[in-house]
């Protein structure tokens, strides 16, 4: 699988799933399908994989933004500042 | 190597982009190696970064014990002069197409929560030619002569 098709596969979450992790980090599966794991950061979300017995060498760690969230590079804007 | 950039919908029309919902980022995967495993995990092509820097919460996960890493005092936008720890990596990145790199890097750990890992110029950067092509929403990497690694 390409990463294109595995960006394509997030993209294809529906929408109502995806809310559930706004502002969280989370683990993808290898194919893009399916959020496996979730917490407040990295850290938390590796645990949640160790708990539930995935492999932690076959995710994709990422985080999900705030629909209205404002990147500036390292920072990010007042709104999502708010709501961390 | 050539990777989409990564959308994200607003839930209202942005005025930057010109009433559009919708926002694009240079994000691609990257996997980062240290002695305890490796992990993939996405990061944003940030031509405005020093370094290559992740949340230090990632520290732990690839095994990385910081506690006597040397450190310094980086600025980082919208959060002031934060103390950056530094440690030996491998970093691998792949188009998942055939075309695969990796390589030996030192990369900063930071404890703030920023959201995606920066991969910017010292490690990252300095390494490839990076074309940004806005209109076809989508980067092409491309190793120069300056790349310190292999191709796998």
């Amino acid at each position: 699988m390409t990463w294109d098709e595995h960006f394509k596969n997030r993209g294809e979450l529906p929408l109502a799933e995806r809310e559930r992790y706004y502002g969280k980090h989370v683990a993808w599966n290898m194919d893009g399908t399916q959020i496996v794991a979730s917490g407040e950061d990295d850290f938390e979300v590796f645990q949640a994989l160790k708990r539930a017995g995935y492999n932690t060498e076959q995710v994709v760690f990422t985080y999900i933004p705030l629909p209205d969230e404002v990147m500036m590079g390292g920072a990010f804007g007042p709104d999502e500042e708010n709501a961390s | 190597m050539r990777f989409r950039y990564f959308s994200g919908t607003a839930s209202g029309p942005l005025p930057s982009r010109g009433g559009s919902r919708v926002r694009y980022r240079p994000v691609i995967p990257i996997r980062i190696t240290g002695p305890s495993q490796f992990v993939l995990h996405d990061c944003l092509l940030d031509t405005g970064a020093d370094d290559v820097v992740f949340p230090t919460t990632f520290a732990p996960i690839i095994g990385i014990d910081l506690s006597q890493a040397p450190q310094r005092m980086i600025g980082l936008a919208g959060r002031g002069a934060v103390v950056c720890r530094y440690a030996s990596v491998k970093l691998w990145l792949s188009d998942g197409a055939g075309e695969t790199y990796d390589w030996n890097a030192t990369v900063g750990f930071v404890p703030v929560p920023f959201r995606n890992a920066l991969l910017g110029h010292a490690g990252f950067l300095q390494f490839f030619n990076a074309e940004f092509r806005g209109q076809d929403r989508e980067v092409i990497l491309t190793t120069n002569p300056s790349f310190p690694g292999r191709r796998v």
